[in-house]
């Protein structure tokens, strides 16, 4: 085990690698798998209703694949929920508007309907980035919680005349029935979900990702490596916001509604908790990890205060282990340590001595 | 005359009347230097004495408030650091943090994936970047766990991964034993034989006396002497 410390910014940190070798890039096979698990999990099923709650799942997932792209550029945000509801709200109204023959054209209208999700998802995204284009991570985090808030106020106080036909507490839109029935659904949010984890991983190995990675370490030395920070950056708000508003459309056409609940805290918590819980190294686990919560939390009905309280929990226990990474591509459940043995996360978020050895 | 020129050829680099103010006090102040296609220039002086942030000037990351930067004939005092960087210039930082959760080698990669080259070219700079520098036996070694000399040697890999036209390197011996500082100039030369011009800075002439044949001493911002670097080092 070998030991280094840095400067980043004002804080100093101490790096430890076992054995000195770096984790690779997110290996292809690794997201294909990933990929595979809805597909593998539809097969083996044959109820309705788990056909439903497979397909609210793998929309779930995508939403979590969705912001790891925040992740890799070392600013996520608390506030995705917002393309994501920008995306069920487009697909909403778009369901309302768009009149195709049910008898010739129907199959169109989901994809049309999550066309609209996406372009809403990756406007919102793009306001999120630009508002928070110059600011800290800790910044961007409370400025997207804040456009969540904001989000869910609008929402609720719509009273357009579209809107009629509510049967949710006032203020929701219902879309009508996913045409195909449930094992539709269940396929096409499997279809949407391999897509996205296979996109992502793309994106990631691409020359934007590794952009994006090297912004996040430091801005400074990806400008004179010939990266624009602040395009890259905006360009995955925008990139991360259009799936997630695929993610969101998908869910309300299988779920046949949508309501202000989807601009919500727990949503833009949910995404955080799987993806710590999956690793934010890579791109597969997140997935998994959103995709198998997303299906317990519906098998178990589990109401959203204590969802809340379980995945602020999982932030908790991640910043108390790992304070300095959480929430950045680099965390660990692992405790960082030193060349003696000795836990540093605390230490090393406050500035101690015990992190300036090395360099 | 300004260190570099001499030729008929026009500089690579040409730098004029840069002015720079910190709050009440000058950073630089009028200074001005050239710098010819694949020649070598030292820019020494004590802590503090404007060689970071000329390089911070020529590299985008400050705009002077006088004068003119013009690297191969285009005026790029108002570009921004990644304009710059694509146009050919490369840069090293002297207090960079290692990058966390990186391969040497994909460290290295992404200098060149910045510089905008294919997938071929790139992994053909940074295979010859890694054998210029000694590092090959670390290409997959976590970046951050480099001892202080060889991750020296990484920031200097990166610059040559980006197949610059001018590199700027920051104090690339600060703090390195006699041994490492020697690999590391052993570097630079390679470089220097490939055709690349450079500005590196620090503040001992006779370690880069191997290197650079011209320099120019800064002290309190401004140029206190220019000439050739035997001649700066005997003063």
């Amino acid at each position: 085990m070998s030991a280094t410390a840095t400067q980043a910014g004002t804080t100093t940190a101490i790096y430890v690698t076992g054995g000195g070798v770096a984790p690779a890039a997110p290996a292809w096979w690794m997201a294909a798998a990933g990929a595979a698990v809805p597909f593998a999990a539809a097969a083996l099923l044959r109820d309705h209703f788990a056909f439903a709650v497979l397909a609210a799942a793998a929309a779930q997932a995508l939403f979590v694949v969705s912001w790891l792209l925040l992740v890799a550029g070392g600013r996520p945000s608390l506030g995705h929920a917002v393309p994501y509801g920008a995306g069920a709200y487009a697909a909403a109204v778009l369901a309302r508007h768009v009149s195709l023959d049910a008898g010739t054209a129907a199959g169109f209208l989901p994809a049309v309907l999550t066309a609209g999700g996406a372009l809403a998802g990756a406007c919102t995204g793009g306001v999120q980035g630009a508002l928070t284009r110059r600011l800290s991570p800790v910044w961007v985090a409370a400025v997207t919680l804040v456009t969540v808030t904001a989000a869910h106020g609008l929402a609720a106080m719509w009273t357009s005349p579209v809107m009629r036909g509510i049967n949710d507490g006032g203020t929701a839109i219902p879309l009508g029935p996913f045409p195909g029935g449930d094992r539709a659904a269940m396929w096409v949010g499997a279809a949407a979900m391999a897509a996205g984890v296979l996109c992502v991983a793309a994106i990631v190995r691409s020359r934007s990702g590794v952009g994006l990675r090297a912004t996040a370490h430091d801005p400074r030395a990806a400008a004179a490596l010939g990266f624009d920070a602040s395009r890259l950056r905006l360009g995955a708000f925008a990139a991360a916001g259009a799936i997630a508003g695929v993610a969101g459309a998908l869910a309300a056409q299988f779920a046949g509604r949508v309501a202000p609940g989807v601009f919500s805290w727990n949503a833009s918590v949910f995404v955080a908790a799987a993806a710590l819980l999956g690793c934010p190294l890579a791109i597969a686990g997140p997935a998994v990890a959103g995709y198998v919560i997303g299906a317990l939390v519906q098998l178990a009905d589990v109401t959203a205060d204590v969802q809340l309280l379980a995945f602020a929990t999982v932030l908790l226990a991640a910043g108390m282990r790992d304070p300095q990474y959480v929430l950045t591509p680099w965390f660990l459940w692992k405790r960082r340590t030193t060349p003696d043995g000795n836990g540093i996360g605390r230490q090393a978020a406050r500035g101690s001595p015990a992190g300036i050895a090395g360099l | 005359m300004m260190p570099g020129a001499g030729g008929a050829a026009p500089p690579l680099l040409c730098v004029r009347g840069i002015d720079v103010r910190a709050g009440p006090a000058w950073r630089l102040r009028d200074v001005a230097i050239d710098v010819q296609a694949g020649k070598a220039v030292a820019v020494l002086g004590a802590r503090g004495s404007g060689k970071t942030a000329l390089l911070d000037v020529i590299s985008g990351f400050v705009r002077p408030e006088q004068g003119r930067v013009a690297f191969d004939g285009r005026d790029v005092t108002r570009w921004p650091p990644h304009r710059i960087a694509r146009a050919g210039v490369a840069r090293s930082f002297q207090n960079a943090a290692a990058p966390e959760g990186c391969a040497v080698v994909d460290a290295v990669r992404a200098a060149a994936v910045g510089r905008g080259l294919g997938h071929h070219a790139a992994a053909r700079l940074v295979a010859e970047a890694l054998a210029a520098t000694g590092l090959e036996a670390d290409a997959r070694r976590e970046a951050a766990s480099l001892p202080p000399d060889r991750l020296r040697l990484l920031w200097i890999a990166r610059v040559a991964a980006a197949a610059p036209r001018l590199a700027l390197l920051d104090e690339p011996l600060a703090g390195l034993a006699p041994a490492g500082a020697g690999r590391v100039i052993s570097v630079l030369r390679r470089l220097e034989a490939l055709g690349i011009a450079m500005i590196v800075t620090g503040h001992d002439p006779e370690a880069l006396r191997a290197v650079c044949p011209r320099a120019v001493l800064l002290r309190d911002g401004r140029i206190a002497a220019a000439g050739r670097l035997a001649d700066l080092a005997r003063a």
